[in-house]
């Protein structure tokens, strides 16, 4: 039993990636560091997965150190099932980006991989803090590294998606912020369990939902606030955007499911049909703006806000879910369903990304228009982009379709239009992902390389795993979903005794 | 009996003697070609000396030196601490720039200290005509300071609009002075902040403090009696700019504190408006005209126009005696600041005045250590986790919101993204955009040494903050 898992989990890529600032010399040996550090922390993840004991529904693995006690701040972490997954998914996603860094050519290499080593250990950081100004620290200075990563080793356009990216985050955040203070003056405390017990009248709890709520709305993102979203992708370099999708929008949804709704659930459910609103605006309209895109990027950029419209329209629906049915069960599964569409997307979209980076990196170019029939230069490389298209648009067996099935299921149960407009997108989403494969993959040469690549050996490597694991999550749905379990019961339960 | 008081006081006063007596031996030692080369020696020397005497000095209890006209507590000490590491930084670090604008003589280094010593006398004066002395001390001092390089047409006219405006402010401090002594009869500040608890509120105290402190708002330049700041920080040789932008603050912090320790005029409703108002617009207008700027020094004066307003939200939220608050922030914006201005400073050589931001284009790639320093420093003035500078503005929002000014804080927050963009701007151009000039001074290995030491400090008190939170809480409240 490793004592300090967390912190370990935490720092050993922070300070190893400062000390890869220092080393600029042979390539093969960053490359071999970087993707050691990577695998040790990924088997770390591993670790702390085996020795979290599911059956208990109270945070585990915690520490809880005095930091400023004249502040009352306290480093304070801690797991429930939901953080551990999300913490194997970010060391999982992250190994698979370090191996992916090492088959591209980057300048500042050193640079590169420590910004996402700190990215690593800092998004760890945000998963398994309990303190809320502990948190919150480690959610702004998630922003740092991913600023640098966009704005150094990104597009043309980069100067203006890392800024839009920085301050609209910034933006959320900073009331984020004000809110904690707020809960803190009253409870004077900032400890997230302390924060479940607290008596906040309707209109505070509305006041405190509407500023955290936006906070983490700007971050995941829901409708009105993502247009940040589609620019940083475009810009970001292929890794950076693999980070984005799989881990970042992540955060945002976690925060959801920590930090508001079982803090202020009054206000939420008195506000919540605003946000099922938005949610099914994300699915539906932002499912329509990404099939008229001609970036590829932007493409898979819109279907991850619309695919994230399905997490939040998870989580909000559970109060009318709770009126129509009575039956815990009901918001346990709704729950479920969201985590599932996080942990799926995370791996569909970080795959889907992959594949059209390496296309980038083959024909220097992300416009749809311009590509056309390359199963013909790139077979195998072909097979993988239309399978995790396949998988992006819910098929059955990928691991998308569970967690879509869980909440268009619950939201029947909810109100049938919310279960209808969220149906809409197995039509909408198939429409963008097949009609992108039809017109990149099929149809006539566009563009004729003298020498096009198919997959290397590492591609065919990471693909392949992803591909494997979106199929056992498809197939094989039941460990995740009763893994979660007694923490979901446990927060629904908890839910209801203060609504 | 009183020539053994005067003796004690005296021996408390070592430091500021030694200040006194080298900065005399300075002036003479410039005036000799022989030793005209070793001024600069000389007042890093002296510097020094009167800083170990002084940390060697330290007092817990308070004390009251020279008739009760000077007091010395541990938080004069402590505040005079930090003046003299953030002036040795300043000195050792502009040692090249004086060099390459040749104005590195006598009447600077003898000046500069006299201005230092003039602070000094603010900061831990307790009779009126004392601290109008120190006040006068440092501004004839900073006066001359300003239009030193004579050369430059900027210069002149920063130091005529710093010469006028900043008269005026000392007149307005004076004619409070004059009111509050015709009120209370007494001419020590810390029988006039208790004259409250034994007397009535009347409307002329009140008026008198009013006066005081838009006299002190306008040493801080809160808007709107900022005007003067752009045009000095741009006009005045950066030595000048750096030694303004920090020093005065600390010394005029602790002018307030002085006046409003124990004092219930902090309760009194109106004042409290008066400070929270000013806070509020300041950090409006700073924030909003900073984002206009295209000079780096205008930009860091609007910045310290919109920081100035959090130190006076920070004073405003010092009800029930608290000012810690407002001294962390007042510190963390100096040494941040002083950090800053260090490191454009050190980067102007002689053939190349870094004066645009544009300047700063593809920096990163002409020395990535330094500039990994400077975005460390804007980060901390931007207030971002990892730097100290989140910790000034969490305290700063921590006590608005726990007065119930949810409204206050969210517009303050608001500016403060908003602030972000030029504090950003320098970044990108360090860091996204391309093309170096190769005339930008990186070299120089003890000066890099100096520079890092205040972003190192400001990560490591990030990190572990809490000793220094509780010796500040401790001694201000």
């Amino acid at each position: 039993m490793i004592e300090n898992i967390l912190s370990l989990l935490i720092w050993i890529p922070i300070i190893s990636g400062l000390f890869l600032l220092f080393y600029n010399k042979k390539i093969y040996i960053i490359n071999a560091y970087n993707i050691f550090i990577n695998f040790i922390v990924f088997l770390l993840s591993v670790y702390l997965l085996l020795g979290f004991n599911q059956s208990k529904s109270n945070f585990q693995f915690i520490e809880n150190i005095e930091w400023i006690p004249s502040l009352n701040i306290y480093y304070f972490l801690g797991v429930d099932a939901i953080s551990v997954l999300l913490i194997l998914l970010n060391t999982i996603i992250f190994l698979i980006v370090s191996l992916y860094n090492s088959t591209i050519t980057v300048k500042k290499r050193n640079q590169y991989y420590a910004s996402f080593l700190i990215a690593n250990g800092i998004t760890i950081g945000v998963f398994s803090a309990l303190d809320a100004i502990l948190f919150y620290i480690f959610f702004e200075a998630l922003l740092i590294p991913m600023f640098l990563i966009i704005g150094i080793w990104g597009g043309s356009n980069r100067i203006y998606a890392s800024l839009k990216f920085f301050i609209y985050t910034f933006l959320g955040s900073i009331l984020l912020l004000v809110s904690f203070l707020y809960i803190n003056s009253s409870i004077s405390s900032f400890n997230v369990i302390s924060f479940y017990n607290t008596n906040f009248s309707l209109l505070e709890q509305e006041w405190l939902f509407i500023a955290m709520a936006i906070a983490f709305a700007i971050k995941i993102p829901m409708f009105p606030f993502h247009t940040w979203l589609p620019d940083a992708h475009v810009e970001a370099p292929t890794s950076g955007s693999v980070v984005l999708a799989a881990i970042l929008l992540k955060v945002g949804a976690y925060g959801l499911i920590r930090y508001v709704i079982p803090v202020v659930p009054m206000g939420a459910q008195s506000l919540d049909i605003f946000f099922i609103i938005l949610s099914l605006i994300a699915i539906v309209y932002v499912g329509l703006v990404a099939i008229t895109q001609n970036d590829m990027k932007k493409l898979i950029a819109y279907s991850s806000i619309s695919h994230m419209g399905f997490v939040t329209l998870g989580f909000f629906i559970i109060f009318q879910l709770f009126d129509n049915t009575s039956n815990n069960n009901d918001l346990v599964i709704s729950f479920s369903g969201s985590m599932y569409q996080i942990i799926s997307h995370g791996f569909v979209s970080a795959a889907l990304f992959i594949c059209v980076g390496s296309i980038y990196d083959r024909y220097k170019t992300k416009k749809i228009s311009d590509l056309g029939g390359i199963l013909n230069q790139m077979p195998i490389y072909s097979w993988f982009f239309v399978f995790f298209a396949l998988a992006n648009c819910g098929l059955p067996g990928t691991s998308s379709f569970v967690g879509e099935l869980l909440i268009i299921m619950s939201s029947f149960k909810a109100n049938y239009i919310y279960a209808f407009l969220a149906s809409t997108t197995l039509i909408v989403s198939a429409v963008y992902s097949l009609w992108l494969v039809k017109r990149v993959v099929y149809g006539e040469i566009k563009v004729n390389l003298e020498e096009c690549v198919d997959a290397n050996f590492i591609e065919k490597i990471l693909l392949f795993t992803m591909a494997i694991i979106v199929l056992i999550l498809g197939f094989y749905p039941d460990y995740i979903i009763s893994f979660m379990n007694v923490t979901l019961e446990n927060m629904t339960n908890n839910l209801l005794l203060k609504i | 009996m009183i020539i053994e008081n005067t003796i004690t006081s005296l021996l408390n006063f070592i430091p500021e003697i030694i200040l006194f007596i080298m900065s005399m031996v300075i002036l003479l030692a410039g005036l000799f070609k022989f030793s005209s080369k070793y001024v600069f020696h000389l007042a890093v020397l002296s510097v020094i000396v009167a800083f170990i005497v002084s940390l060697q000095n330290q007092t817990i209890t308070s004390s009251l030196l020279f008739n009760n006209s000077i007091i010395k507590t541990n938080v004069t000490d402590f505040f005079k601490h930090i003046c003299y590491f953030i002036f040795l930084v300043q000195i050792l670090i502009s040692r090249n720039y004086l060099k390459d604008k040749k104005i590195i003589t006598g009447e600077f280094y003898s000046l500069l200290i006299f201005a230092l010593l003039g602070c000094f006398i603010i900061i831990s004066s307790n009779n009126l005509i004392v601290l109008f002395l120190g006040i006068e001390l440092s501004s004839l001092s900073l006066y001359s300071l300003i239009a030193l390089n004579r050369s430059s047409i900027l210069s002149s006219e920063a130091a005529i609009k710093y010469f006028v405006l900043s008269t005026i402010a000392s007149g307005i401090i004076l004619f409070g002075f004059s009111y509050l002594y015709g009120i209370t009869g007494t001419l020590s500040i810390s029988d006039i902040s208790k004259y409250l608890i034994s007397y009535d509120e009347s409307n002329l105290y009140l008026f008198s403090y009013v006066l005081i402190f838009i006299g002190v708002a306008f040493k801080f330049a809160v808007a709107p009696f900022h005007m003067w700041l752009p045009d000095v920080y741009e006009g005045s040789p950066l030595p000048i700019t750096n030694f303004i932008a920090s020093i005065p603050k600390i010394a005029f912090f602790v002018l307030t504190y002085r006046f409003l320790e124990d004092n219930p005029i902090i309760n009194n409703d109106n004042f409290s408006k008066l400070l929270l108002l000013l806070g509020i617009f300041s950090i409006l207008v700073g924030n909003l005209f900073a984002l206009a700027q295209k000079k780096i020094m205008r930009m860091l004066a609007y910045s310290g126009v919109a920081n100035a307003g959090f130190i006076f939200l920070g004073i405003f939220s010092a009800i029930n005696n608290n000012f810690s608050i407002a001294a962390f922030y007042v510190i963390s914006y100096a040494v941040t600041i002083v950090s800053a201005i260090s490191i454009v400073t050190f980067i102007s050589s002689k053939k190349f005045d870094l004066i645009y931001i544009n300047d700063f284009k593809g920096f990163s790639s002409r020395s990535g250590y330094v500039s990994i320093l400077l975005m460390i420093t804007l980060l901390s003035t931007a207030g971002i986790p990892l730097t100290i500078g989140f910790y000034a503005k969490y305290l700063v929002l921590d006590a608005l919101v726990d007065r119930g000014l949810i409204l206050a804080a969210v517009v303050v927050v608001l500016m403060t993204v908003i602030g972000l963009y030029y504090y950003l701007r320098v970044i990108w151009f360090m860091f996204f955009e391309s093309g170096s000039n190769s005339l930008i001074n990186v070299r120089g290995n003890f000066s890099l040494f100096i520079l890092s030491l205040i972003p190192a400090s400001i990560i490591l008190v990030f990190l572990f903050p809490d000793s220094i939170f509780k010796y500040v809480f401790e001694i201000l409240t």
